[in-house]
């Protein structure tokens, strides 16, 4: 009833209200994606923590050497590093399996060890018990692949033309949408945007991405490097001397640059939304606010009339909780729209807008806000006025 | 039975500001009787039948409806009095203009949350009462003051109550409406409701079977 009675003095002023409702979705999404910005960066940061900053460096060979060096280890000896210096590169591969394509991107043990990416069920292939002879696994993409499952693929060695039958065991899955270290791009600026990449099933032609660790049963031979590498010190810190020969060939940067470098970008990104964000919500809680007390004022003299009626003055606040429900489930539906409609058109990835939990308590905590506020000023405004006064009003 | 003893009001109440609008207060009206409260205005006779209502409070004294003492009620069981005990019609009919007659007169019983077939029956018995069957559709400002102030009187007597209360009923109606508008009364009153009007009017007046003048806050 109460609800029947806020949806009347919505009704009321419906070209406000649906002003409203349409700035306040604009507000909501737009913190969203704020929110989502920092979802992005600082899962794919939870990564990079992962590995021991002291030690761990990674380098960019440039397109050219690699091109150059298809052998790793020709490779490793142009760079002449010291003993101290454990150099572990990203392979890629690929196989074709029940009709369809895979790629493979493979680690060595220290980086298998220390990027274990969020997984979706399952462990890290890392953190699974060894299987003889089999290949611990991770899939993202295809779910025909179920965890505990061994898989028997034929893989090529595309160099050489010979092929070998290898075991992979699936030990968990991740979803499609969470970046991945591939390997495959070198940049002179390294975040976790540039060095993580999201698996694209259409582009890479493939079914599923198989990640495993390379020193595994020898598949190493069956894949090639890419343009990609971590290097790891054995002990202490990667000397002066190691570093300028990292840099020499190609883009270096320290776990800690890359992480300063992440936090800077998602800054400059984050000033580009926030205010804006910001200033429309605050435009939104004034306009609900000054809605509410011109409703509240314009229909004094119907309260009175349900107070002659039998309802308690206090019920009021119950009618002005309906009208406020109004423009939330508005608000709500038009937002659910919206997302909806970003998902489909897959405005998702332009826009970082990541569902995750803490959207969900940043949206509602929002209207809980913007709720409580409303309330106490309805409140306010009720307590200072009576029905008797209010009969009399014109 | 509406009972008043000893009843004071003052607006402002221990402010510099205070006035007394009623003083000393004692009333009984009988069940089944119809009454006019008379007086100038600022008499305190609109004080008095909020009181009656319910929808005022007092100072000092006591008032009873039906022999339940309303200056020790609770909010809830105050507006329980005014939904099942008590009809209302105020001078300027009180009606949601955007709602339809239909919807008006259902307002108490959506209070009492009566519903349904029920409500239904309800409503159209009260709008059968005052002669407006026809409009139960139209939209409130569509229809004529003398119509309007028929809505206000079948929504105060659709949860049939025994206590009609009538503030200046006829103040805002041409003299044949306000005829028309008391033979309504006189109808409840014969339906054995207590019927209270106040006014100014001799005419109006003259047609209740007990007069009430009321001057600077006290009963004459």
């Amino acid at each position: 009833m109460y609800l029947t009675y806020g949806f009347h003095i919505f009704s009321k002023n419906l070209a406000a209200n649906i002003i409203l409702i349409v700035q306040l979705t604009i507000s909501i999404i737009l913190m969203n994606i704020t929110l989502g910005l920092y979802n992005e960066a600082y899962s794919k940061l939870d990564v990079l923590y992962g590995f021991d900053s002291d030690t761990v460096y990674q380098s960019f060979a440039e397109q050219y050497r690699l091109t150059f060096n298809e052998d790793f280890e020709a490779y490793e000896e142009a760079l002449s590093l010291s003993e101290n210096v454990k150099l572990e590169p990203i392979m890629n591969g690929g196989a074709e399996f029940d009709g369809c394509y895979l790629s493979f991107c493979a680690y060595g043990s220290h980086t298998s060890h220390s990027m274990r990416l969020p997984i979706t069920s399952g462990v890290w292939y890392d953190a699974a018990e060894k299987a003889d002879g089999c290949i611990n696994t991770v899939v993202l993409g295809s779910s025909k692949y179920h965890i505990g499952e061994i898989y028997t693929i034929t893989v090529y060695n595309y160099m050489t033309g010979q092929s070998k039958d290898f075991k992979f065991k699936i030990t968990g899955l991740i979803d499609e949408k969470t970046g991945v270290v591939l390997g495959y791009q070198s940049s002179n600026f390294m975040s976790v945007k540039t060095m993580f990449e999201v698996f694209d099933r259409e582009e890479s032609g493939t079914d599923a991405l198989f990640l495993f660790n390379y020193e595994d049963e020898g598949i190493s031979d069956y894949l090639s490097c890419g343009v990609f590498l971590f290097a790891y010190a054995n002990n202490g810190s990667i000397s002066d001397e190691d570093m300028s020969k990292l840099k020499n060939f190609g883009y270096t940067f320290t776990i800690d640059e890359i992480i300063d470098n992440t936090k800077n970008d998602l800054q400059s990104e984050i000033h580009s939304v926030f205010p804006l964000a910001v200033s429309l919500t605050f435009i939104g809680i004034v306009g609900i606010l000054c809605l509410i007390i011109l409703n509240t004022l314009k229909c004094r003299k119907t309260f009175a009339v349900y107070y002659i009626c039998g309802m308690r003055w206090k019920d009021c606040i119950k009618i002005i909780i309906g009208q406020i429900l109004c423009i939330f489930i508005g608000s709500l539906f038009l937002t659910v729209i919206a997302g909806v409609f970003m998902f489909v058109t897959n405005a998702f990835a332009e826009t970082h807008l990541l569902i995750q939990w803490n959207n969900l308590f940043l949206t509602l905590g929002l209207f809980a806000m913007v709720f409580v506020v409303s309330l106490i000023t309805a409140k306010c405004m009720l307590s200072n006025t009576s029905p008797v006064t209010d009969l009399k009003k014109e | 039975m509406v009972r008043i003893e000893n009843l004071y009001k003052t607006y402002n109440y221990k402010k510099s500001t205070a006035f007394e609008a009623l003083k000393d207060i004692n009333l009984t009206i009988d069940d089944g009787e119809m009454v006019a409260i008379i007086g100038k205005s600022g008499a305190g006779k609109s004080t008095l039948l909020h009181i009656l209502g319910c929808i005022d409070t007092f100072e000092k004294g006591s008032c009873f409806i039906d022999d339940t003492d309303t200056s020790n009620l609770s909010d809830r069981q105050l507006a329980k009095i005014r939904n099942e005990k008590i009809g209302i019609i105020m001078q300027d009919f009180a009606l949601v203009e955007d709602f339809s007659v239909c919807q008006n007169v259902q307002i108490p019983l959506r209070f009492a949350g009566i519903k349904g077939s029920k409500a239904k029956k309800m409503i159209k018995d009260a709008l059968e009462t005052v002669g407006i069957l026809s409009l139960s559709n139209k939209m409130c400002s569509q229809l004529s003051g003398g119509q309007k102030q028929r809505v206000a009187i079948a929504r105060a007597i659709v949860n049939n109550p025994s206590l009609i209360l009538a503030d200046e009923p006829t103040g805002a109606l041409d003299s044949k409406t306000s005829l028309d508008i008391m033979e309504v009364f006189k109808d409840l009153h014969k339906k054995g409701k207590t019927v209270i009007i106040i006014t100014h009017d001799d005419n109006v007046a003259n047609m209740c079977e007990r007069k009430i003048a009321i001057l600077d806050g006290k009963i004459i």
